[in-house]
């Protein structure tokens, strides 16, 4: 304890220089925490924008085949499926269908190719709380404030939901017609004019390619009839335990009698050619986890990894550097003050401890100022809602608006990181203090 | 004349063809293309889009219609050279020299990413795949035509579920053709200028293809293409020229 309060006193008495440090390693820790907090802020969009738009936490696809070469990505009786899947995991799972599709979404003046989601509104609770409509100014030059369009019109049979980025190329508005055109099973082109009953806010890469429209429009644009669907998804309490239920429904749903697909972890349109080239016929199920479905974006989260990596690596050679150096100085300064303590009768260790404690100490109080700083720097950026300048940059961010997400989890491993950083660089210039000759150290002369 | 005799020449004037005479007729067109050899020829491809860039291709088109097969060979650009699509039986693969992979794509596949379609640079299967309905006679430009409505038979498997035709009743080349979606919606109009013919020494008869198509897209305003055919030649191909081997070769 004494340690402790020795050096406490030695900081303040230092304070300029103790200032001068404190200040630097907060800066380097602020930086630390952000760029931590825009790396979870992408991984949490990702997978936010991914388990709302395109995937479930567990999928459960399937393909029918009235020919060896066909691979329609659908679910014939799913009514039936539904059940055996309500009975396998009861409670742990909120269960909701969507078609899928692919097609041409053409207006007046453009055209963009599109994955076409099929819902029903009513039982999409989660997509009407995470999927915020866009103002139309941001998809409107000249635009208005005002959010235009109802999501709940989706319960009408030709409507669409389409996002900025894609309403502003197509140049349309809510309440425009555009012309969905695509090719059904058997092959043959089919066309619709849908309304654009409201225009959502981009959620990064997911929302370029896709749209929604309302189940009955897929069954009509398809040909299908009421019980067919392209997609369970079952959104669990507990997304961790995504793998283990996949595994589980694998082998019930076997014993339940169905035909299912070997395990592949890749999404559902990479598996067409390799269905297209098998010899069977009839439906079978394929069974993936939300990973599996976006292994496609894989490289964004691999580079922006490498980046932070990089980045954390300079940041954390510059402060072993600074520590090294700073902690030398110290020494330097105070020889003749370490001489003195010496000649008083204080053991080698125990001036080794003393300057140990002054770097841990400096290190955890500005590691911990540094981070708090950040967290309420995230926090003014969040709620200011700082929009991203370019449609590539919101694509890889998965969000129209900067995204910042610190956790108490980040702010320990920074303070933790920072102390133990401060008092291992601190060790070698301590070490060399508590060597030094109280006589010499008494002789020294700046 | 009475009003009894005008009326029976008008009637005349305006008789439509039999269903007989229909089937007769698309019978006709196909096997007027249809080669019992092989074909070869150079197509190049024109694409006009609003505020895009010109598509402008070269391709070599391989064709034996006795076996179902056919290739389209890309030639230019220099960045598309190579590329090709091979239809063997009712697979249609196209293969990308840049990652040398091959992939399976569906009978409706946009040609090099234009309006074109594979059943363009193909042989005529009008007669196998729909049924006619004669929907009257009408003049074209100068041409004096039969419109012919065409439904696609039952389990056929074709892009445009209906067609209509506009075929010169004096040459029975086919001048105009708009396709249909399910939806009855009017998805393309090809226009037929010219038509030649060359002798084909396997089928001892002369074989009929046109020089020129002009495709208009009807939902993208402002979409065209053109494919201009040149240098056909029927004479007999490389036996093994219909492979994936033959097709990766041409882009080492």
């Amino acid at each position: 304890m004494i340690f402790f309060k020795l050096a406490l006193r030695n900081l303040i008495q230092a304070r300029r220089k103790t200032l001068l440090i404190g200040s630097a390693l907060a800066t380097v820790s602020l930086l630390l925490v952000i760029l931590l907090g825009l790396t979870q802020g992408m991984s949490e969009n990702m997978l936010r924008s991914a388990t709302t738009l395109v995937t479930g936490h567990v999928n459960i696809a399937g393909f029918h085949k009235t020919r060896p070469q066909d691979s329609a990505p659908m679910i014939t009786d799913s009514p039936k499926l539904r059940k055996t899947l309500e009975d396998i995991v009861r409670d742990r799972a909120t269960i909701v269908d969507r078609g899928r599709g692919w097609g041409k979404i053409i207006s007046e003046t453009s055209s963009f190719q599109a994955v076409l989601t099929a819902i029903d509104i009513e039982s999409e609770s989660n997509l009407k709380k995470r999927v915020p409509l866009a103002p139309q100014n941001i998809y409107k030059e000249n635009g208005t404030d005002k959010i235009l369009g109802d999501m709940s019109r989706l319960s009408n049979p030709n409507t669409v939901l389409l996002f900025a980025s894609q309403a502003k190329r197509l140049g349309v508005d809510v309440g425009d017609i555009v012309t969905i055109t695509m090719e059904t099973v058997r092959g043959q082109r089919n066309t619709v004019d849908a309304e654009i009953v409201a225009i959502a806010r981009e959620m990064g890469a997911f929302s370029s390619w896709n749209i929604f429209i309302p189940k009955t429009l897929y069954r009509n644009l398809y040909k299908l009839t009421d019980t067919s669907t392209g997609a369970f998804y079952l959104y669990l309490d507990d997304i961790h335990e995504a793998a283990n239920v996949r595994a589980e429904l694998q082998t019930k749903l076997e014993e339940a009698g169905y035909r299912v697909m070997e395990y592949s972890p890749k999404p559902f349109f990479r598996k067409f050619e390799i269905v297209g080239g098998e010899d069977w016929t009839g439906q079978k199920l394929d069974l993936t986890i939300w990973e599996d479905e976006i292994t496609y974006m894989a490289w964004a989260n691999k580079a922006l990894d490498g980046l932070s990596f990089t980045l954390i690596g300079i940041l954390l050679i510059i402060i072993i550097v600074g520590i090294i150096n700073t902690t030398f100085m110290a020494v330097r300064e105070r020889i003749r003050e370490i001489g003195t303590v010496r000649a008083m009768g204080m053991q080698r260790h125990q001036v080794l401890t003393l300057f140990l404690i002054e770097s841990m100490v400096m290190g955890s109080v500005s590691s911990l100022a540094g981070s708090l700083l950040a967290s309420l720097l995230a926090l003014v950026v969040n709620s200011a809602h700082i929009p991203l300048p370019s449609e590539a940059l919101q694509a890889v961010l998965m969000n129209d608006t900067l995204f910042i997400s610190v956790h108490p989890t980040q702010i320990l491993q920074t303070v933790v990181l920072f102390t133990l950083l401060t008092t291992v660089g601190a060790i070698w210039p301590s070490f060399r203090a508590a060597t030094l000759e109280p006589v010499r150290a008494l002789q020294h002369t700046r | 004349m009475s009003m009894y005799g005008i009326s029976t020449v008008l009637y005349f004037l305006s008789i439509g063809l039999s269903q007989g005479e229909m089937i007769s007729l698309l019978e006709l067109i196909d096997n007027r293309q249809k080669n019992s050899g092989d074909y070869r020829a150079v197509a190049i491809i024109e694409q006009k889009e609003r505020n895009k860039t010109d598509l402008l291709y070269e391709s070599v088109i391989y064709r034996r219609d006795e076996e179902d097969k056919l290739i389209i060979l890309f030639s230019k650009p220099k960045t598309e050279a190579g590329k090709g699509y091979l239809r063997i039986d009712r697979n249609l693969f196209m293969y990308d020299p840049t990652v040398g992979k091959w992939e399976r794509r569906t009978e409706r596949e946009r040609i090099g990413g234009t309006n074109s379609q594979r059943s363009d640079f193909d042989e005529s299967r009008l007669a196998l795949e729909y049924t006619p309905e004669f929907k009257g006679n009408e003049k074209l430009g100068k041409y004096e035509v039969h419109r012919i409505k065409l439904r696609a038979k039952p389990k056929v498997d074709v892009a445009y579920p209906v067609l209509e035709m506009w075929v010169d009743k004096k040459t029975k080349n086919v001048l105009k053709r708009q396709e249909r979606a399910l939806s009855g919606r009017l998805m393309r109009t090809s226009y037929y200028p010219r038509w030649n013919k060359l002798y084909s020494e396997s089928k001892k008869a002369e074989i009929y293809f046109p020089k020129e198509i002009r495709i208009i897209d009807a939902l993208e305003k402002g979409k065209r293409t053109t494919i201009l055919m040149r240098k056909v030649d029927l004479k007999p191909l490389d036996k093994n020229i219909f492979t994936k081997a033959w097709l990766e070769s041409q882009s080492r």
